[in-house]
């Protein structure tokens, strides 16, 4: 059963899931505390270990194509255990769609607006994703390939603007680390950029492709999408050196050091507004997801008006996710890869095996 | 408190009718639910009473298991 | 009586529009129950007189004819709106002087001949019914009632006094035609066929309106339109139950989309090139009777930024001049918000020197930044609008005078600060660039203006958002509004204006049928390409 009519063509799905990479620009933070200079080394092994996640996707996805992931659940697991798994990857959407929300509202605070309180930044961020979600897939996916051409601009931009404060002694040292932080980092970026893409499980029924099509998107997506994460991180490296560590969100004091002239300072504030609007797009992406995974379960056919129910518990559920934002790195360092981990990449993991023991998508075509 | 009270109000005002209109009682029942939870926890929050976070309660429990970093 | 109110709101409310409550339909009170068209000629005028309630210019002639004057017959037409030559010339003089041949005529016989070989005139129609007679009075038509004959022959003679065609003062261009539509339905037609010389150009009659009759054509090229849009179309203007069509803008507001949208999903247009551009698109050109104004359906965003001039300038100059309007119409929305969010609330983002005059300009006023940008739009407003209403002759010195004088005297008086009136300027000069657009930028202006005031730059760019996410929603008559924009293989035309040479294909969300304007990419021909190098660098030698 579909409950959301609309179709969206291959192309708009690459842009859309290099939109969705690029907007985690805003929390390499968690990564450089660890890795420091030598976050890109770990942001290129991330990215290499999660393709054959990736091809993994593309192979579920091309094995069910009518179905999103809640029914895959049901039909591979059974009518109990799928429930039961369904409900958990509601519990997953929504806790992502809350963290990314709570940083957006967070971090706006930090930046640029100091004495607004961030429950009403977070409140007019879902009323504006519910004009959004509200139509459905189409819309929410329709300004993608802008967006996405507005984020290369602006780190183009960005990197000539600060290339004359760019030292290539600030890579080094090199390789100096304990291993242990390069497999913590490499964890972390396997499965909190690049992981966050089993959303697109939601969505691939929506889309018209044939089977060879989705895994050529989904690359070519997680290609610009990552090739701009690590310019990202880069340029971050190559002008505050291994002070990266020391900053809550290196991008932004990159662009603080930005000189365009004598008389304008200050101009982080124009980057983070376009920061904004990228996060903005991933937040109401994965709030979509947690929308049609809610009606998905419950079997409800039309989502419209449980979308300001489903925003209004994501505020305050966030609001409670993190008292302070110490707790959150720590805990977006430890704990979190390993919980992302069972719903990234074991459970699909487990669900192709299982698939294929069951031989269940030929049983579909008899 | 009151600012909270009025803008749940209004968007129950303005998602009830439909749905009740479109006689679903399934969806009757998960607005109702999600209603509900989503209010407790604001009025929870604005009274400054501690909730516990369930993610770190779950890295709590995968700490104890030693499956960390 | 206020509970029983309640009740009934909340039976509404939950039973949505199938209620009864709504069911009340009215009487149908034309002149369509009058009757047919008796023998008797008396019977007739009488019946006639007393459907135009002996109105004083319904006139009626009674007049004999035939070899002895054996027959008699009238004719019936409305003063004003039949030109009195044609009656007197085409249709009483031949028909007087008229002697028929020999043996019994019956009075069928007699309704046949006089349509076919009697009068001079183009357009003869026999007509049983009085509401159809009637109709055809009222619009011009003369008819001829025979005594002993069931039958009217009505024959066209409309002759009234109308505007001659005329530049349009709503769209004045600097190159290209300067015809403009009347309020006459077969010149407006008629202009817009001189452009298109083609067959395929159809044009279908509506009447609309019941008490107005209005008549409505619907032009199309068949076989490039879109037929699910001409049947959308179709079927909603034939189901108007309305009382009255003065003007276009009342059909636009009953088959739009989104009726509640500021933007318009439908456009407008006074100029037949304009109008003959778009049906050559592939859309639907409506031509409404009475209004110079034509509705062509469906219409995109980026049509605000088009102009015709843009095709017949050079392309590099249009567009940068498309570009200009483009940011032009994100000026006059976002710049009262930006003034706002950066003095409020990042005054950090301002240069130190600007910093230190804006604080000079806001030390002496007494208002919030937010009520001063609101107390100087407002007025702007008043001004605009009492620009229009204005006769013309005070229009220009009070306009001139009012803007300088509210100015100066405003700034003087220490009610706003002059940075202030410098942004509220910039905004309204801007807001001419896109005239049609007028309303929809006053609207969201303010609504960004209000969003700004409470969150600052933040504000400013989810309302940005949220602007763009309603424009991606809105549709036209089923094809997305926002279309032109969109990673699309006919980008041509859209931010920039490419030479027409590159546009080789039509929009393909509008034009269904023949998609190619042009055969081949074929840039044109340099003029001396046939020939060899021409000889225009210094002279050779001469021998």
């Amino acid at each position: 059963m579909r409950i959301d009519k609309g179709q969206i063509s291959s192309r708009l799905l690459l842009f859309s899931v290099a939109c969705f990479l690029q907007s985690s620009a805003l929390l390499t933070a968690f990564l450089t505390e660890i890795t420091r200079q030598d976050s890109w080394i770990v942001v290129l092994l991330g990215a290499i270990v999660y393709l054959p996640f990736l091809w993994l996707l593309g192979t579920l996805m091309a094995m069910f194509p009518e179905q999103n992931l809640i029914q895959i659940l049901d039909e591979v697991y059974g009518p109990v255990l799928g429930k039961i798994l369904g409900l958990a990857y509601l519990w997953f959407f929504l806790t992502l769609s809350s963290v990314n929300l709570t940083d957006l509202a967070d971090f706006t605070k930090g930046t640029i607006m100091f004495r607004t309180p961030a429950p009403a930044m977070s409140a007019v961020c879902i009323l504006v994703s519910a004009i959004a979600v509200r139509k459905g897939i189409k819309l929410v996916t329709k300004f993608s390939p802008l967006f996405v051409i507005v984020a290369i601009v602006t780190m183009t931009l960005s990197t000539f603007l600060v290339i004359n404060q760019f030292k290539l002694e600030n890579f080094l040292p090199i390789f100096t680390l304990p291993a242990k932080s390069y497999f913590q980092g490499t964890h972390i970026i396997a499965t909190i950029p690049f992981g966050e893409m089993v959303v697109y499980l939601m969505i691939h029924p929506n889309v018209k492709f044939s089977r060879r099509e989705i895994r050529k998107s989904l690359f070519w997506g997680f290609a610009v999408g990552g090739l701009t994460l690590w310019s990202t991180t880069l340029r971050d490296i190559g002008v505050l050196g291994n002070t990266v560590d020391l900053f809550t969100v290196p991008s932004l004091i990159t662009f603080r050091l930005v000189q365009v002239g004598p008389s304008i300072s200050r101009t982080e504030i124009l980057f983070a507004i376009i920061l904004i609007m990228l996060l903005f797009y991933k937040i109401t992406l994965l709030y979509y997801v947690a929308v049609l995974t809610i009606s998905q379960l419950f079997k409800i056919r039309s989502y419209n008006h449980l979308v300001l129910v489903v925003g209004s518990l994501m505020i305050t559920y966030g609001l409670t996710l993190y008292p302070s934002p110490q707790k959150q790195a720590a805990s977006v360092q430890e704990t979190v890869p390993v919980i992302w981990t069972v719903f990234e990449i074991l459970i699909p993991t487990l669900t192709f095996i299982l698939a294929k023991i069951r031989k269940l998508p030929k049983a579909k075509e008899a | 408190m009151g600012l909270i009270i009025a803008a749940y109000a209004i968007f129950a005002l303005v998602d009830i009718f439909p749905i009740i209109r479109s006689r679903s009682w399934r969806c009757i029942l998960v607005f109702i639910v999600l209603f509900v939870i989503s209010l407790t926890l604001a009025i929870l929050l604005k009274l400054k009473v501690k909730i516990p976070s369930i993610l770190l309660f779950l890295g709590d429990i995968l700490k104890s298991w030693h499956l960390t970093y | 009586m206020l509970i029983e109110f309640i009740l009934r709101k909340l039976r509404f409310l939950l039973d949505g529009n199938n209620s009864s409550y709504y069911q009340t339909e009215h009487k149908d009170r034309t002149y369509t129950s009058v009757g047919d068209i008796g023998n008797n000629l008396d019977e007739n005028l009488c019946s006639l007189k007393k459907l135009f309630v002996n109105s004083s210019d319904l006139k009626i002639h009674k007049f004999k004819f035939g070899g002895g004057y054996e027959f008699s017959g009238a004719v019936a037409f409305i003063d004003g709106l039949a030109s009195s030559s044609t009656v007197t010339e085409a249709i009483l003089r031949p028909i007087i002087e008229w002697q028929p041949e020999e043996g019994p005529l019956s009075m069928r016989e007699i309704a046949d001949i006089l349509s076919e070989s009697v009068l001079w005139a183009g357009e003869v129609e026999k007509v049983s019914t009085m509401s159809k007679l009637a109709g055809g009075c009222l619009s011009g038509d003369t008819a001829i009632l025979i005594d002993g004959c069931c039958h009217a022959l009505v024959v066209n003679s409309k002759g009234w006094d109308k505007r001659s065609v005329a530049e349009p003062e709503s769209e004045t261009v600097v190159r290209g035609p300067r015809e403009g539509f009347t309020e006459n339905l077969r010149t407006n037609t008629a202009l817009i066929r001189r452009k298109i010389k083609n067959p395929k150009l159809r044009t279908e009659m509506l009447t609309v309106g019941r008490k107005t009759q209005t008549d409505i054509c619907l032009m199309y090229l068949d076989g490039v339109a879109d037929e699910k849009v001409v049947e959308k179309v179709k079927y909603r203007i034939s189901n108007l139950k309305v009382d009255s069509i003065l003007e276009s803008g009342y059909i636009e507001e009953y088959i739009e989309d989104a009726p509640f949208s500021p933007f318009a999903t439908i456009g407008s247009t006074e100029k037949p090139d304009v109008v003959a551009g778009r049906l050559l698109e592939g859309r639907v050109a409506i031509v409404v009777d009475g209004t110079p104004f034509v509705l062509t359906v469906p219409m995109l965003f980026i049509e605000i930024f088009q102009t015709t001039e843009d095709y017949y300038t050079r392309p590099l100059y249009a567009s940068i001049m498309r570009m200009l309007r483009m940011t032009a119409y994100f000026i006059t929305i976002f710049a009262p918000a930006i003034y706002i969010s950066l003095t409020a609330f990042h005054q950090e983002l301002l240069p130190t020197t600007l910093l230190f005059t804006i604080a000079n300009a806001r030390e002496g006023t007494p208002f919030p930044v937010f009520l001063e940008i609101l107390i100087m739009i407002f007025s702007y407003e008043i001004l605009r609008e009492a620009g229009i209403r204005l006769p013309r002759a005070v229009g220009q010195a009070v306009s001139i005078v009012g803007a300088l004088i509210m100015g100066e005297a405003a700034t003087s008086a220490g009610l706003v600060g002059a940075p202030v009136v410098i942004t509220v300027a910039l905004t309204a000069v801007s807001s001419f660039l896109v005239p049609m657009q007028n309303e929809s930028a006053s609207i969201i202006r303010i609504l960004i203006m209000i969003l700004s005031s409470i969150l600052g730059l933040y504000g400013v760019a989810m309302g940005f958002l949220a602007l763009l996410l309603y424009l991606g929603s809105l549709t036209s008559f089923g094809i997305d509004f926002f279309a032109g924009f969109a990673w699309t293989r006919n980008l041509q035309d859209s931010a920039v204006r490419m030479p027409l040479w590159t546009m080789v294909k039509r929009p393909a969300n509008i034009a269904r049928g023949d998609m190619t304007r042009r055969r081949f990419f074929v840039p044109p021909l340099r003029p001396y390409a046939a020939e060899e190098e021409d000889d225009s660098e210094g002279g050779e030698d001469v021998e």
